[in-house]
């Protein structure tokens, strides 16, 4: 009896590599949405996580059914990818200001499905709809910029949550698979923003690995674990964390540029969502700055407030 | 668009204030800020290591708790494969997936210990009695039995008496000095499980 002949490929497939990047699935924001409603329940911060489902749930809403909007440019796009740099490049994409038919669709929405918000939502959203293109395009530099203070905080949220909804769209028009691996990546290789967590997976192919989860396009990238996603330090990282806590969070804090990002472990909540995670879990940001750690990953649908670029700003890693 | 003014932030008590958060009309009780205070901030460690079994050399994670302070007793309370390994992928055989209890066996050696000819019971001995009595034995055997010159006349410099076998989880360095160690006295049977 001829036995049979093993093809090159097939033993592979039992241990492959992780891919680099994971695009987000369609119903990323349902999925948030989802999350926010039951981390709300009970919790110190629960009115403003309802809020923010609500305005996953339309966010959510325009993905599915966006406005007409221009198809990006497919030779600008192939071109940023064959030289490695972020197709979705936020610095250019959001001075096209194609992204405001879709903050337009997105206020709409969110109104139709929430006759009855308080008072200074309503105020906010008027602000964010009387103010004029090139108004709305400093206050969207601002916040992908991470300059909180140079916008009011209430848009923040919204004006967030529309820019989200605009480059997860336009990830439609990009390819995944095309996208270079490249080690020690800090930022988004899809559109160049800094990471809002990070993500622990816990399902074959990627168990056990670690994925930097962008805070504008939700795209998720390959990041080694421990090792610092701001000076790329290895030594004497700490996960920091409250005993028991139900959001799967522990911050890995680095001794070396007192920063930390929280990293979400999936398997401890199965059905989180990095953004709707670090919302929940505020109470150990401030734990960490108590500790004297700095955080710098944003997050689009809170402004933190406070005193934001101070003067004991650790030493920065020159990363433009 | 000028990235470095980026600001860092703190989440704090006071900070919350100024953020959405109270823009919208939805800040938090005082107490929530107060409550912090009372939970218990725990830090864990995760350091990578080699599993120690076998010459395929995976890739671990341990996760331990304790600072590592003075008084602080660290503790590991789980280990799995490094994801991040080119030789594993994070997956681990039952050996190497059962390290944990390895490591808390109390069947585990704490101390050398020794067996003399003729007797049937381990003596516990200090480490300066084990590598005394280890280094003696070995410098009798190769004084008795040591090989300079072949039947033909010929140098070879030979100790075919005692073997050696070292470690798995040792470096390509580590495996070279065992080798410039261990030939260097004449040993000719030696084992370095260390060919990763």
């Amino acid at each position: 009896m001829s036995s049979k002949i093993i093809e090159p490929g097939q033993i592979e497939a039992s241990a492959t590599t992780p891919p680099f990047v994971l695009l987000p699935p369609k119903d990323v924001f349902a999925r948030r949405a989802e999350r926010l409603v039951s981390l709300a329940e009970g919790h110190p911060l629960g009115a403003y996580l309802s809020l923010m489902a609500r305005v996953s749930k339309a966010q959510d809403a325009v993905l599915e059914n966006p406005p007409e909007l221009p198809t990006l440019d497919a030779q600008a796009l192939s071109t940023a990818l064959k030289h490695d740099m972020p197709p979705l490049s936020v610095d250019t994409l959001l001075r096209d200001n194609h992204w405001q038919p879709l903050l337009e669709a997105w206020l709409g929405r969110f109104r139709e499905q929430n006759p009855e918000l308080p008072d200074p939502v309503n105020q906010a959203l008027e602000q964010l709809q009387q103010a004029s293109a090139k108004q709305r395009l400093d206050w969207a530099e601002a916040l992908v910029g991470g300059r909180f203070s140079e916008l009011p905080g209430a848009l923040v949220p919204f004006l967030g949550a529309s820019l989200q909804l605009a480059w997860t769209l336009w990830l439609g028009q990009v390819d995944g698979k095309a996208i270079r691996e490249r080690e020690d990546q800090t930022e988004c290789p899809c559109c160049g923003s800094l990471p809002v967590a990070g993500v622990i997976h816990h399902r074959r192919p990627a168990d056990g690995v670690r994925y930097l989860v962008c805070s504008l396009c939700a795209t998720q990238w390959h990041y080694v674990r421990l090792k610092c996603s701001h000076c790329l330090g290895t030594k004497g990282l700490e996960y920091l964390h409250f005993d028991d806590s139900p959001y799967g969070i522990r911050a890995e804090s680095c001794p070396q540029c007192h920063t930390s990002l929280k990293q979400l472990y999936l398997e401890n909540a199965p059905n989180s969502d990095a953004v709707a995670a670090d919302l929940a879990s505020l109470d150990l940001d401030m734990s960490l700055a108590e500790q004297g750690f700095h955080r710098r990953a944003p997050n689009l649908l809170l402004a933190p407030g406070g005193d934001g670029a101070s003067a004991d700003a650790p030493a920065t890693r020159d990363t433009h | 668009m000028d990235m470095n003014r980026r600001e860092f932030f703190k989440f704090c008590g006071v900070g919350l204030g100024a953020s959405s958060l109270a823009a919208l009309g939805m800040t938090p009780e005082p107490a929530f800020a107060d409550s912090i205070r009372h939970f218990k901030l725990t830090a864990s460690k995760e350091t990578r290591n080699t599993c120690p079994y076998c010459s395929v050399g995976c890739g671990l994670l341990m996760y331990s708790r304790g600072s590592g302070g003075k008084n602080a007793k660290q503790e590991i309370f789980h280990i799995e494969g490094d994801p991040d390994h080119p030789v594993n992928r994070g997956s681990l055989c039952p050996k190497g997936a059962g390290l944990i209890d390895f490591i808390r066996s109390p069947n585990r050696l704490h101390y050398p210990q020794v067996r003399e000819p003729g007797s049937n019971e381990w003596k516990r001995v200090s480490w300066d009695e084990a590598l005394d009595r280890i280094a003696r034995l070995m410098k009798e055997d190769r004084d008795a039995n040591f090989v300079e010159k072949n039947d033909a006349g010929q140098t070879v410099n030979r100790w075919l008496t005692t073997g050696f076998l070292a470690a798995s989880a040792a470096s390509s360095e580590a495996g070279y000095m065992t080798h410039k160690v261990v030939r260097s006295t004449g040993i000719l049977g030696f084992d370095n499980q260390a060919r990763v």
